[in-house]
């Protein structure tokens, strides 16, 4: 199993290491801006059509909030596969020099991310990654170690 | 599973790989986490301390070229990964593809 935390920046988006991935996880925030940055980062991921693409809700306050992901995601045909509260333990963690899950294992938001991790090996259809076609040393490299077990 | 976390700079993609990847290798999986980011944070996000991440050598030039299409190996992550990562709480490997600087290296 593999994860890439993929570069901020849409232009290094459309033909860098995600095309590689089997799973693209979306994140947005549940604002305007964010979340139209997200509905083009769809349209990308589309085009590079990996198995599986999911938006994930971050900083989520309240169900409104949620709603309008969730809005997205149904104009885009795709699923929500996750939403993160808003934490303030995340602050108090980034301030402390600590990885939130060492900061407060019981964080709402690391419940969250652990519904997220659950759906995501629940809806997992190749968990042994060796389906992508791929290309270059990266998804090579990744297919051999990301085997489970 | 290969995962690509994509998200708008600030969005929280790198607090949630990391949690993620260590909530994965919790439940048994062997997570290779890869940060993509020139200026690397996923590190801190994994619990790994700052001082331990600027022990972990930079991938020098000839291991890694920046094309239009991002950063590119001239490796396997197989071969980098004996030399060029670390291990993160939980069994996490990371790998930081963060590049030498190019001063000095010709």
């Amino acid at each position: 199993m593999c994860i890439l935390d993929v570069e901020a920046s849409l232009e290094h988006f459309s033909q860098s290491k995600a095309l590689h991935a089997d799973t693209m996880l979306v994140v947005v925030e549940p604002y305007f801006r964010s979340l139209e940055t997200g509905r083009r980062m769809v349209g990308l991921g589309k085009q590079l059509a990996p198995e599986r693409l999911v938006l994930v809700a971050n900083k989520v306050r309240d169900e409104r909030e949620l709603k309008a992901v969730e809005q997205l995601a149904a104009s885009e045909g795709i699923a929500v596969a996750g939403a993160v509260p808003y934490d303030e333990r995340l602050l108090d963690a980034e301030r402390a020099d600590s990885a939130l899950l060492d900061f407060d294992p019981h964080a709402p938001a690391v419940t969250a991310i652990e519904e997220l991790a659950r759906e995501l090996l629940a809806t997992d259809g190749d968990s042994d990654g060796g389906v992508m076609p791929g290309r270059g040393a990266l998804v090579r490299g990744a297919a051999e170690l990301g085997r489970d077990g | 599973m290969k995962l690509a976390v994509v998200g708008k700079g600030g969005v929280g993609k790198t607090s949630i790989s990391g949690t993620l990847a260590r909530l994965l290798a919790r439940r048994g999986h062997r997570v290779l986490a890869v940060d993509g980011d020139p200026n690397p944070t996923l590190a801190l996000s994994l619990g790994v301390s700052p001082a331990r991440m600027e022990s972990m050598p930079a991938l020098s030039s000839e291991l890694v070229e920046r094309t239009d299409e991002g950063y590119r190996l001239t490796r396997t992550l197989e071969e980098l990964c004996a030399s060029h990562s670390l291990q993160a709480p939980d069994g996490v490997t990371l790998l930081a593809m963060r590049p030498a600087q190019q001063a000095g290296t010709g």
